[in-house]
C-alpha cells in the first residue's frame, strides 16, 4: 500500500463522511417533520398533487440509504451517484423557482435548519450549495470509495480504480 | 471499481431499497391533510354569520382598534359555517367585517410591514418554531383560543406559507382554519383597507 493510496483513501473517506452527515442530518429534519417537507416540494410547483405524500417519505429514505452506504463504503460509487443525481434535481428546481418570480418557496432542504444559506425563500445561494456538495461528492463517483471501504476490502484483488490505483509506487 | 452498467444497477437497487422504506412509512404514517372547517359554527354567535352582538367581546384580532373591523356588517346571506377551507377574497372580506375572526400573515415580515390586512398577526411561516404561535395563545399576549375562526394568508396564487401555519393552527387544536388562496395581492386588488408596520401585538420578528 503506498503512501498517497493510503492519503487518497482518507480523504476519500472524509468525503464520504461529511456527505453521508449532511444527508443524515437532511433525512432526519424530514423525517422529524414529513408534512412541512411535503409542502415544500409543493412549493416549487412542478409536480402534481397526488405524488407529493410518497415523494416526501422517498426523498429522506433515499437520502438515508444511500449515506449508509457511503459511511460502508458498500456500494459507494452508486450512492454517490444517486446523490449527486438528487442534488442536481434539487438545483434545477431552486433555479426554476428562482425563474418564476409567483413562486415564493423555502429550501426545506434541512428542514426549519439551515447549512450556508440564509433562511427564508430560496435563493441562488442554495444553488451554489447544492454545486458546493457536488463537488464533494464527485471525487467518489469518479475514483471509488478509497481503500477504507467495504467495496474495496470485498473486491480486493478483482478491481481496479482508475486514478487512486495507478499512482505509482513511492516506496 | 464496478463497471457502468453495475454502477446503474447498483444506484436503482440503492433507489429501490429508500422507495420499499419509503412504501412502508407512507402506509403507517400517512400525512394527514387539513380538515375542512366546513359544518363548524362558532359558538360566541347566535347565527352564524350573523354580525356580532352589539357589545360583544370582538376577540382579541380586532382589540387594536376595534371600531375599524365592523365598520361594514357581512351580508345577511353570508354563513362563515358554510366556508370550505379555502377562501377567496369576497370571503376573507366578509370575515374580516364579522370582526370576531384571527387573521394571520405568512409572509416575510418585511413584506407585512409594507402593507397587510389590517389587525392581521404576523406569523411567518419561518418563525413558525420561534414561539409566535404559542405567544398568539397566550392569554397575556395574543389571547387567541382554539375555538375562533381563523384566516391564513400569504402572496396568494402559489405560496403555501399559509399552509404551513394553517397545519401547525391544526395541531394546537385550531378547528376553523381557512386559507385565503388569492392571498395578500387578492385583498390588495380590491381595494379593502390596508395597515403597514410592524406587528402591534406580537412584536417584531426576533
Amino acid at each position: 500500500m503506498t503512501a498517497s493510496r493510503t492519503i487518497g483513501g482518507v480523504v476519500l473517506l472524509l468525503l464520504r463522511l461529511v456527505t453521508a452527515g449532511l444527508f443524515i442530518w437532511a433525512a432526519s429534519v424530514k423525517f422529524a417533520d414529513v408534512r412541512t417537507f411535503r409542502q415544500s416540494i409543493k412549493g416549487f410547483h412542478l409536480l402534481p398533487e397526488h405524488i407529493l405524500d410518497p415523494l416526501a417519505f422517498l426523498v429522506p429514505w433515499t437520502e438515508l440509504v444511500c449515506a449508509v452506504a457511503l459511511i460502508l463504503g458498500l456500494w459507494a460509487r452508486s450512492a454517490a451517484l444517486v446523490i449527486a443525481g438528487m442534488l442536481a434535481m434539487f438545483a434545477a428546481a431552486v433555479a426554476s423557482a428562482l425563474l418564476r418570480p409567483e413562486i415564493h418557496v423555502e429550501c426545506g432542504c434541512f428542514g426549519k435548519y439551515t447549512l450556508l444559506c440564509p433562511p427564508g425563500e430560496v435563493g441562488w445561494c442554495n444553488v451554489g450549495q447544492n454545486a458546493l456538495l457536488l463537488a464533494i461528492v464527485l471525487p467518489v463517483i469518479l475514483w471509488g470509495p478509497g481503500i477504507l471501504s467495504l467495496d474495496r476490502w470485498g473486491g480486493r484483488g478483482r478491481t481496479r480504480a482508475p486514478l487512486m490505483d495507478s499512482t505509482p509506487p513511492t516506496s | 471499481m464496478p463497471t457502468g452498467g453495475n454502477l446503474i444497477a447498483r444506484s436503482l437497487a440503492l433507489v429501490a431499497i429508500g422507495t420499499a422504506g419509503a412504501f412502508v412509512n407512507w402506509s403507517f404514517q400517512p400525512i394527514a391533510g387539513l380538515a375542512s372547517p366546513k359544518g363548524r359554527t362558532d359558538p360566541a354567535k347566535a347565527t352564524p354569520g350573523d354580525p356580532p352582538e352589539p357589545g360583544a367581546d370582538p376577540g382579541p384580532a380586532v382589540q387594536n382598534d376595534p371600531g375599524t373591523p365592523q365598520a361594514g356588517a357581512p351580508s345577511a346571506a353570508f354563513d362563515a359555517s358554510q366556508l370550505d377551507t379555502n377562501i377567496h377574497t369576497a370571503d376573507t372580506f366578509q370575515l374580516w367585517q364579522s370582526g370576531t375572526v384571527v387573521f394571520i400573515d405568512a409572509r416575510p415580515a418585511h413584506e407585512y410591514e409594507a402593507g397587510h390586512i389590517p389587525f392581521a398577526f404576523l406569523v411567518p411561516s419561518e418563525s413558525l418554531d420561534a414561539g409566535r404561535l404559542g405567544d398568539m395563545v397566550d392569554p397575556s399576549i395574543g389571547g387567541i383560543t382554539p375555538d375562533q375562526r381563523v384566516v391564513v394568508y400569504c402572496e396568494g396564487g402559489l405560496c403555501t406559507a399559509s399552509e404551513l401555519v394553517a397545519y401547525r393552527l391544526q395541531d394546537m387544536g385550531f378547528t376553523k382554519i381557512h386559507i385565503d388562496v388569492d392571498g395578500y395581492p387578492g385583498w390588495q386588488a380590491a381595494g379593502y383597507e390596508v395597515q403597514t408596520g410592524a406587528d402591534p401585538v406580537l412584536g417584531e420578528i426576533q
